[in-house]
């Protein structure tokens, strides 16, 4: 059967991204199964990160490691996601419409497939800690993984709107992208309870919200930037 | 299929500048045509709009009467081949290949096989490590291979050396033989590729000055040759379009046809009359201080 166009993009992009992402899990994987070490024979915690949700030994799961570098990781494959794969899509005869539904689609993929990946990871850590005797207190909701979703598909979708701004307009409203995007970023980690260490948040007084407002609140975030997305691609020249 | 191409009073603004002005042309399809301009006419803006990477500011380009921008259906029928570099390919020819086969229906993957072989291209060098010229041996593949009812090469063969560019020529007239479509060449370096147009279009500053069959065209001048005394006097008071002498030979190309008196004349005074090439019809319709 003839595959839909923007399913073969999705495809194509999942396989890209999909294969730096599991480059960055093994890195990640390494660099916390070193901390653990250090912190195991030093008894110096080495935190890789802070995260709302998880009550009890926070520094000291995957989950944390994952939760806050991911949002780093995905942003910059948004970032990519534009000029080149627009060019190379359109190159191949590909609309730019089917470029961005396959786009989405890929997202949508990567953020599954990233959260099943963690989740998994976090399996296999308590499965050591238990054959080592470790114990440990850690209360992990599954709301925990479903912000991580939502943490991917923002990020990324982010990352490809200030690339999309600046691909399309000039670099002076580039920047404007940025700031929105800071904001945005700034709503996301308020309401789902997660402190952003700067005062310029601090002055904004958000405060964290009730899971289900905070999950709508970040779809409709997502599905604001997303559709920003398409109207800047939507007739964009592509560039040599 | 043919696919027939209709540019309507086409214009194409960008960063305040006009790039294209008033463009239209038809192209019944199925045939070779070269699109001729200098550097920075328009060539590649032209052929931008025509491949949906930019849509035309007033005016239309339609394919079998749809418009090209933004149609999944016209756009999986055209390839716009460019001597882009790819420095960041990471994987290698055969796999770039296959990745790019997927979005084209017709293409032919044993066609690309024997291509790579004639190419001399290496199969084991990551795309981005190969040669300028292996680069373009590439670009030429795909652009052959995907068997695209409408197939742009916007002077894709620039990189190549001359042996090369041989067998990019004799693959574009053996497989066009076989797989009629239309094929858009456009190049600046006219005399080694015009003898495979069947009608040329010239692009200047933005602007179509002239589609013509390129027989019409060739047949539009003469080329005079013999004495240097007689050739002068013959010419005299035509339009010149170039002058060359070697030893006590001379040749004259001018521009315009000859009465039958002046062909007759032209035999008794033993001078040989031929026709002129495009190279020098482009140069003369294309000088700057032409307007």
């Amino acid at each position: 059967m003839k595959k839909n166009k923007s399913t073969v993009v999705g495809l194509s992009m999942f396989h890209t991204i999909g294969s730096w992402m599991l480059w960055y899990i093994g890195i990640l994987v390494v660099l916390h199964i070193g901390s653990a070490v250090v912190t195991y024979y030093t008894g110096d915690e080495v935190k890789l990160s802070h995260s709302a949700l998880i009550q009890g030994e926070v520094g000291w799961s995957i989950l944390n490691s994952a939760l806050t570098s991911s949002k780093v990781f995905f942003l910059i494959c948004g970032l990519l996601s534009m000029g080149g794969f627009i060019k190379y899509f359109v190159s191949n005869g590909v609309t730019r419409r089917d470029y961005y539904k396959g786009t989405v689609q890929s997202i949508l993929y990567l953020s599954l497939s990233f959260t099943a990946a963690v989740a998994i990871l976090y399996g296999l850590e308590s499965l050591i800690m238990n054959i080592l005797g470790l114990e440990r207190n850690l209360h992990v909701p599954i709301m925990f993984y479903v912000k991580i979703v939502f943490d991917v598909i923002l990020f990324y979708v982010v990352g490809w709107f200030i690339a999309a701004g600046f691909y399309r307009l000039n670099v002076w409203l580039g920047m404007v992208f940025i700031a929105i995007t800071v904001l945005i970023v700034f709503i996301q980690s308020g309401i789902w309870g997660e402190s952003v260490p700067i005062p310029l948040y601090k002055l904004m007084n958000i405060y964290e919200v009730s899971t289900w407002l905070a999950v709508l609140i970040s779809a409709i975030l997502i599905v604001g930037v997303i559709a920003a997305i398409r109207l800047l691609t939507k007739e964009v020249r592509i560039k040599d | 299929m043919t696919q027939k191409i209709k540019a309507d009073k086409m214009s194409l603004k960008f960063q305040n500048k006009q790039v294209l002005t008033n463009i239209s042309f038809e192209l019944e399809g199925n045939k070779i045509y070269g699109l001729l301009g200098r550097n920075g006419a328009g060539k590649t803006s032209l052929l931008s709009v025509l491949a949906a990477f930019v849509k035309p500011t007033i005016g239309s380009i339609k394919v079998d009467g749809e418009h090209v921008f933004e149609n999944a259906q016209v756009m999986e029928q055209i390839i716009f081949i460019r001597d882009v570099k790819l420095d960041d390919e990471t994987g290698k020819a055969p796999t770039y290949i296959k990745d790019v086969s997927i979005f084209r229906p017709n293409f032919d993957m044993d066609y690309a096989e024997r291509l790579i072989k004639r190419f001399k291209l290496p199969t084991d060098t990551e795309v981005s490590k190969l040669s300028r010229g292996m680069q373009s041996a590439l670009h030429a593949i795909i652009g052959l291979a995907s068997r695209c009812p409408i197939t742009i090469f916007d002077e894709a063969y620039l990189g190549m050396d001359a042996s090369a560019r041989e067998i990019f020529y004799e693959e574009v007239l053996n497989d066009f033989m076989e797989h009629p479509r239309t094929i858009i060449l456009s190049t600046h370096l006219i005399s080694e590729m015009e003898s495979m147009f069947e009608e040329v279009l010239i692009i200047d500053q933005g602007e179509l000055i002239l589609h013509e069959e390129a027989e019409t065209l060739r047949e539009s001048g003469v080329s005079v040759t013999g004495a240097v005394e007689q050739v002068d006097y013959f010419v005299q008071g035509k339009h010149i379009l170039k002058e060359q002498v070697l030893g006590g030979t001379k040749l004259a190309m001018i521009y315009g046809q000859l009465s039958e008196q002046e062909r007759e004349e032209a035999k008794a005074m033993q001078l040989t009359l031929g026709p002129i090439t495009l190279q020098e019809l482009f140069i003369h319709l294309t000088k700057e201080d032409k307007q």
